[in-house]
């Protein structure tokens, strides 16, 4: 389990994060949703491990531990297998049995052979990311930190990424601490919504639902019904929108939520 | 039916456009020779005749093998020592910070006044010509790995930190190749400058080397023989990069776009 416990974190005078409690279970995949700038990656890298708090506890009970960065971070000079291979080479895994389970992955990904080959700058955006992906789960981790992976890709893509990445946590039984500011994204993938507030970031909701993967029409609308509740939109608001205008959106979300249901 | 000819490979298209260059710099040397005579420039058969008269009296092989030496012991030295304190500097910046105005100094001195210190450090013989190597390769192999280390990707970093990479592991799978790009020209440049500085300290110092036989040549007045020992050490040079450099140019193009020859160029 992972624990963070009265989290607070200052830059100089800025303050980022506000005093936040947060438990993850295993095998739970949590979606952290927040405006751009809140904190949110600040809170994954104090998870990570890579950055302090200023104040409280951050305790880890998993033991192994992948990421998934917003950018695939890949090494350009090294192909495919070897860069989802390269947390097992970090862990002393030898060569074959890291770049077979490597294959392994990538395939399940939707790799074909001929692609195991290939160096990044020979991949698309979606396939990069696939790839770090499959470095993160060839680690068979029992936490994943994944910090907006699928936020430059387009949205047929997202959605494949996001049905492929579904099924290999439920393959593989890891917790999964997933950030983004897209509703629709927590909606579709998540068993628990956490919702941070503008900086500094607070929860202003826990919610646990069922991920709505099977249906667009279903996680359009409830990501509507999430955006009915106040306190949701208000967090998740633009700088500067009135209530009006966040009313409108919500309106305007749940009837094409209503169509895209009707048209299924 | 006819057919279709084979296109040729980058590879081979590069070897016939270099042979070209080269007969295109043969062909203006004899018209030199033919036109400033045999006291300026000799010909090509005249410096052929003494490249082979060099090699059958067997005074060519020891002279080259010192002057490899030479060029070799001295720029892996000074090489070493440059790499190390740029990947030093790269990770602490007050190391980097203090070696650069350092380097730079020693980037600007002409060679030719550390062939005058080292003689007088060292006495004639092939210490002077290896120290002197040595301080010339160093600072271009400081200033190359420095600048690499200091372009070098930190998202990267940040990942193998996450992934807990082991330090050696970082080293050999992040730095070296992100270094690549660097590293590769500066190597070339270096090694260049190895083999004139070597020479050059092998003529003022006496020397065993491709610079001793020059000396002797010029006293002599013999032209014939001092283009001779030149086309030879040129020679060897061209191999030693061949050997050493060329395999690690054709590694690195395999991963994207290709490396220039040298940092001159």
């Amino acid at each position: 389990m992972l624990s963070l416990s009265g989290l607070r974190l200052r830059f100089g005078a800025a303050e980022i994060i506000a005093g936040i409690d947060l438990h993850i279970g295993a095998g739970e995949l949590v979606v952290l949703l927040g405006p751009s700038g809140c904190g949110k990656t600040s809170l994954l890298r104090i998870a990570a491990g890579v950055e302090r708090a200023t104040a409280g506890r951050v305790e880890n009970g998993f033991r192994r531990v992948a990421m998934v960065f917003q950018d695939p971070r890949l090494l350009p000079w090294a192909d495919a297998r070897d860069n989802a291979a390269f947390g097992l080479k970090a862990a002393g895994m030898g060569k074959a049995e890291r770049r077979t389970i490597a294959e392994a992955i990538l395939l399940r990904l939707g790799f074909s052979a001929g692609d195991l080959d290939k160096r990044p700058s020979q991949l698309s955006g979606g396939m990069m990311q696939r790839v770090a992906i499959a470095r993160a789960f060839a680690l068979s981790p029992d936490l994943v930190l994944m910090d907006e992976p699928f936020s430059a890709l387009d949205v047929g893509l997202r959605h494949d990424l996001q049905a492929l990445l579904r099924a290999e946590v439920e393959g593989a039984g890891a917790a999964v601490l997933f950030v983004t500011h897209d509703v629709t994204e927590a909606v579709r993938l998540a068993d628990r919504i956490v919702v941070f507030s503008p900086r500094p970031a607070c929860v202003v909701a826990d919610v646990t639902q069922a991920p709505m993967l099977a249906s667009v029409g279903a996680a359009y609308e409830a990501s509507a019904a999430l955006l009915r509740r106040a306190e949701i939109a208000a967090a998740l608001a633009p700088p500067g929108a009135s209530p009006l205008a966040l009313a409108g959106a919500r309106e305007r979300l749940s009837l094409a939520g209503k169509a895209s249901a009707a048209r299924r | 039916m006819a057919v279709p000819a084979r296109p040729l490979s980058p590879a081979l298209l590069s070897a016939i456009w270099g042979m070209a260059g080269l007969l295109a710099l043969a062909g203006a040397w004899q018209w030199g020779a033919m036109v400033f005579g045999p006291f300026v420039l000799p010909s090509l058969a005249e410096t052929g005749e003494a490249v082979v008269r060099l090699v059958d009296s067997g005074k060519a092989g020891p002279a080259l093998l010192a002057t490899l030496v030479h060029a070799l012991a001295g720029c892996a030295a000074g090489g070493a020592v440059g790499f190390l304190l740029g990947v030093a500097g790269g990770l602490a910046m007050p190391v980097g910070a203090m070696s650069y105005p350092v380097f730079t100094a020693l980037l600007g001195t002409p060679p030719i006044a550390w062939v005058v210190l080292a003689l007088l450090w060292f006495g004639p013989g092939g210490g002077a010509a290896t120290f002197t190597v040595a301080i010339t390769a160093a600072p271009i192999l400081f200033i190359a790995t420095l600048q690499g280390m200091r372009s070098r990707d930190r998202g990267l970093a940040e990942m193998a930190q996450l992934y807990r990479a082991p330090a050696f592991m970082r080293f050999t799978d992040l730095v070296l190749p992100a270094l690549a790009d660097f590293l590769i020209p500066a190597l070339a440049t270096a090694l260049a400058f190895s083999f004139k500085v070597a020479v050059m300290a092998e003529v003022l110092s006496g020397a065993d080397g491709v610079g001793g036989g020059i000396a002797t040549a010029r006293s002599h007045f013999d032209l014939p023989e001092t283009m001779a020992w030149i086309v030879l050490a040129i020679a060897v040079l061209i191999l030693a990069d061949a050997l050493l450099l060329a395999p690690l140019r054709r590694r690195r193009a395999g991963r994207g776009a290709p490396v220039p020859l040298s940092a001159e160029a």
